[in-house]
């Protein structure tokens, strides 16, 4: 994918897209906005069920979205079993879209991800991920983050 | 024909080789084992096997149950193999030449990481038994302590049979960890079977057990550490005193500072003694960094404990020491250059390696002293009682000067050349910090805007490496550090040494009837992110009852917690019985093994499992009836990779976090949504019976103290307990949940096997999810028709008969099915 656009489109069109979000949405701001408030924007414009790990469920649950709280080793793990069973979405997800984790957490968790595509909306380029936004400061970050809302259309 | 060993019991006559596989050479052991403590009524029931001195293989029957419930999740990826010179192996690709498949070889890795955690400690214990042996003889009498008789278990009784009586029993003891960790490593460059692996990554953990307990025993029987097992059991609710203070912010820096650093205390032991010796111990003020602090504190009470090991190189590079006196420890620091760069003089005292300084472990003292003060930074003594004479004489001699700290201007000179386009050290942070955003802010609000970046720093010195501007964040750091430092503050107790049965019998009822949580272990290696985390969980479990043991570093970063309201420090507010509402500090840590030791006595009180050579039959009821869970926060060491691995092992869950835990590469997680994998064995009757998912992982890595908190409730439910512990312990997890996240947790229902065992105060509501949400039949405040897992509705009688098994019997080994009644024996339906 070499555009937001791109991106945008990619996750419009699938199906059972599970957003995970990090502790360092409730931590980062970026020019004044925090960054759960991104995260927020991206899951409601996409409708996407959240898989909120650390405390971040709750910020979430205020901006109107549905989030469950969920451990985020637990997520990886169960994709690799036949049974997926979690009741945060209802089928296995195709793909899982990262944000809010440090690259020291999430880079080691990717290669385990068994069945599902991985999508990382961070600051840092993961290349074990399937497609991760590229390296940035954090006012670029901001940036990305805006342009691909921005792709997502309107809610 | 030799002559058959048979020992009495009761009314039994047992041959010895029936108990035991091969017992040539060990048969004094084996029988002085049996006769002690071996029950008659087990070994007649069932179908019991002792190993003394066992192998990893010994134990495969409990280990293999353990990686099979939860199968092991590597992360990351090892790529390529290149342990053999046939190699290397791209494994991404396919096999390796030898066979090794992509799971093997990461759990290959796991284990040499468990046993370079297991080696560091080993060395440490071996050094310190030889010392011992050199100056108080082999058969100088070691013992647990007063109130410790044969039933007490001990890691070196689990895994060797031995009770140890002098210190040529203890050598015996480290020979053979010596020969496990041998054959451990050996298997991890050439072993092919992931599961195997792992299971030998638990044994790894197991004989790091046994070396802790050995240097436990040889501290306190000759060192003088203090033992409450010799104390008066009605004094134990407030012994020791909480009279330890540490932190930067109590150093009294008028005195010449002479800090200990690591794993090795005989050097601070060597000098105490001669400065008690010639009345000069208060001119000197005494500091400890890692272990040795928590241990000097055993035997001194005036030292203060400063930091983690993890946080030496931030301690060392501020500069309140003039002479460090450093062993090897739980992790590697490069501290030389900091010490250099502070003006402190080093004396390293490793006999492993060397870091780079003059050996004069051959020279006089006055040559030493007198080198130290023209010029060489520091030097290599082999030699405990030298190295201690140089510090004492050295430490009053010595003059340094704070130069090396970066003015809080200078700090701003170099903080405006930090780019809005680059925030490189956010992304190698290892924390996460968010390093360059708060730099920005340093000119205009001063060294404060980075209090929380410091707190979170351990001065890995990734960020420094990656700036494009070169700008000196550690000094930066260390600058930060100093405008805080007459706050860097804790107080604490010293660590009480090891906890006798008689002890932990009289929580027992408290801990499964009463109104306590359960019973935790809080370890910590000093990295995570906010300096008061540790205490924060300390506080919230102990207050609600919890029982709470802790040792190592953790025990001093829980010190720093304080109660502004009470104006108290944490260990001020809770006794130190083992009790229901205490924190318990047992020690440095070697005293880890204590905290383990201790949560495995309740099986030999509870159900009569002698614990010598037999560790499975003891860790299989441990698992299944009530274990505590341990909350490592903080894990950066290999250290640590292994002694959870033995915590996992004695049946309890670990949880593990924040950062530091996802750099672990593997993790033990079941499925708890899957229901058929949760099922077990009924002891009387051999028949599968299926359960609920508890505990649903026994390694979980998190990223917040509350998600640990909340966690750590998930995995302290077992299948055995009884309706009131299980009551407590939902309660709990639910309010947990509910104050932390604003929601129920997602699994609370797969915990419930009757109305009996909802909360009281959350009664109503957990109810009314049960019957819209999960659609069990709910008649007012009663369950009336339960939904079983696999979707049938059934009266709640029926299910309580068909599923769960609270009170019940059960085993996870095969093994311990009573003695004919598997179907068809002859003692069925009994």
């Amino acid at each position: 994918m070499n555009s937001f656009t791109e991106l945008a489109n990619a996750l419009k069109s699938r199906k059972n897209v599970l957003l995970l979000t990090g502790y360092l949405c409730d931590e980062m701001e970026l020019n004044g906005r925090r960054l759960v408030d991104y995260a927020a924007d991206i899951a409601l414009k996409l409708n996407l069920p959240v898989a909120a790990t650390g405390n971040t469920v709750v910020a979430l649950k205020e901006r109107g979205v549905r989030a469950g709280k969920k451990v985020l080793a637990e997520m990886v793990n169960l994709t690799r079993f036949p049974h997926w069973g979690d009741p945060v979405i209802t089928e296995r997800p195709e793909v899982m879209v990262f944000i809010g984790y440090p690259p020291g957490v999430l880079k080691p968790l990717l290669p385990a991800v068994k069945g599902a595509e991985t999508i990382v909306l961070g600051n840092v380029c993961l290349k074990e991920a399937t497609f991760s936004l590229p390296d940035a400061s954090l006012s670029q970050y901001r940036l990305n983050l805006e342009s691909l809302i921005g792709e997502l259309g309107g809610f | 024909m030799p002559e058959k060993k048979t020992i009495r019991l009761g009314n039994s006559i047992i041959d010895v080789e029936e108990v035991v596989r091969d017992g040539r050479g060990i048969e004094d052991i084996v029988i002085d084992a049996m006769e002690s403590d071996f029950q008659e009524a087990r070994y007649r029931s069932f179908n019991q096997k002792l190993f003394p001195f066992a192998d990893a293989a010994d134990l495969a029957e409990w280990d293999g149950f353990l990686v099979r419930q939860y199968p092991p999740l590597y992360t990351g990826s090892p790529g390529t193999c290149s342990d053999c010179p046939r190699g290397p192996c791209d494994l991404e690709a396919g096999k390796g030449l030898c066979g090794l498949e992509k799971a093997a070889c990461q759990a290959r890795l796991s284990l040499r990481r468990a046993c370079r955690g297991s080696l560091s400690q080993f060395m440490d214990s071996r050094e310190l038994l030889n010392y011992a042996v050199k100056v108080f003889g082999p058969e100088h009498p070691v013992e647990w302590g007063k109130m410790h008789d044969r039933s007490d278990a001990s890691h070196i009784g689990f895994m060797t049979a031995i009770w140890p009586r002098c210190l040529a029993d203890l050598d015996r003891v480290l020979t053979y960890v010596e020969e496990q960790l041998n054959k451990l490593l050996v298997a991890s460059f050439t072993g092919l079977d992931a599961s195997e692996l792992e299971q030998m990554v638990l044994h790894a953990g197991s004989v790091l057990l046994v070396a802790m307990n050995v240097s436990e025993l040889v501290k306190m029987n000759c060192f003088g550490f203090i033992n409450a097992s010799n104390e008066d059991i009605m004094q134990m609710i407030n012994w020791p005193p909480v009279n330890i203070l540490g932190g930067l912010g109590n150093v009294e820096k008028e005195k010449p500072v002479l800090t200990f650093l690591g794993d090795n205390f005989l050097a601070a032991w060597c000098a105490i003694k001669q400065l008690q010796e010639e009345n000069r111990a208060g001119q000197v003020e005494i500091c400890g960094i890692g272990p040795a602090g928590h241990d000097i504190v055993r035997f001194y009470d005036q030292c203060r404990v400063l930091a983690p090991m993890t946080q030496a190189r931030k301690i060392v590079r501020y500069g309140i020491s003039d002479v460090i006196v450093a062993s090897a420890a739980c992790i590697d620091l490069n501290f030389l250059p900091d010490a250099v760069a502070a003006g402190t003089k080093v004396i390293w005292t490793g006999r492993e390696k060397n870091i780079g300084l003059p050996d004069y472990t051959d020279e006089p003292v006055a040559k030493i002293v007198a080198e130290l003060l023209t010029g060489i930074p520091g030097a290599w003594i082999r030699h405990m009682e030298k190295a201690a004479a140089v510090a004492v004489e050295l430490v009053q001699k010595v003059s340094r000067s704070k130069e090396h700290l970066l003015s809080e201007d200078a700090a701003k000179k170099e903080a405006k050349r930090c780019r809005a386009d680059c925030d490189c050290c956010h992304g190698v942070c290892p924390n996460g910090l968010l390093i360059g955003q708060q730099l920005r802010k340093l000119p205009a609000e001063g060294v404060g805007a980075l209090k929380e970046i410091e707190e979170g720093c351990y001065l890995c010195g990734r960020c420094e490496g990656v700036c494009p501007e070169k700008i000196p964040l550690e000094d930066i750091i260390i600058a930060v550090l100093n405008g805080r430092v007459e706050e860097d503050k804790l107080k604490m107790r010293a660590g009480r040494g090891p906890v006798a049965r008689v002890e932990t019998t009289a929580w027992a009822f408290g801990s499964m009837w009463g109104n306590c949580p359960g019973i935790f272990h809080i370890l910590g290696c000093g990295d995570a992110r906010m300096r008061e985390e540790l205490g924060w969980i300390a506080y919230n479990l102990t207050w609600r009852n919890a029982i709470v043991f802790t040792a190592g570093c953790a025990a001093g970063e829980i010190g720093r917690y304080f109660n502004r309201e009470k104006q108290q420090y944490v260990y001020e507010q809770f006794g130190t019985e083992a009790q229901v509402r205490n924190l318990i500090n047992l020690g440095s840590c070697t005293a880890c093994s204590h905290i383990v030791d201790q949560a495995l006595k309740w099986p030999r009180t509870g159900s009569g499992i002698a614990h010598y050579g037999n560790f499975a039959e003891t860790a299989d009821v441990e698992y299944n009836v009530i274990a505590p869970t341990l909350i490592v926060w903080g894990a950066l060491p290999d250290r640590m990779y292994a002694l959870v691995a033995a915590w996992v092992r004695a049946g309890m869950s670990v949880i593990i976090g924040p950062n530091s835990g996802f750099g672990w590469n593997r993790y033990l997680m079941g499925n708890k949504w899957q229901w058929e994998d949760w099922w077990t064995y009924t002891t009387f009757g051999g028949q599968k019976r299926y359960v609920e998912p508890s505990p649903p992982g026994m390694i979980i890595p998190v990223e917040t103290k509350e998600e640990a908190l909340t966690q750590a409730l998930s995995v302290a439910m077992r299948p055995v307990e009884i309706r009131d512990g299980r009551q407590i312990r939902l309660d709990t997890y639910v309010e947990f949940s509910e104050t932390f996240f604003k929601e129920f947790p997602d699994d609370w229902q797969l915990f419930v096997r009757s109305d009996w065992e909802l909360p009281l105060r959350y009664k109503s509501r957990l109810l009314k999810e049960l019957k819209e949400k999960f659609g069990w039949e709910i008649d007012r405040l009663r369950v009336k028709r339960a939904r079983h897992p696999d979707g049938r509705l059934m009266e709640i009688g029926e299910f309580n008969k068909e599923y769960s098994s609270m009170a019940m019997s059960i085993t996870r080994l095969k093994r311990m099915i009573a003695r004919g009644s598997e179907p068809g024996g002859k003692e069925e339906n009994k």
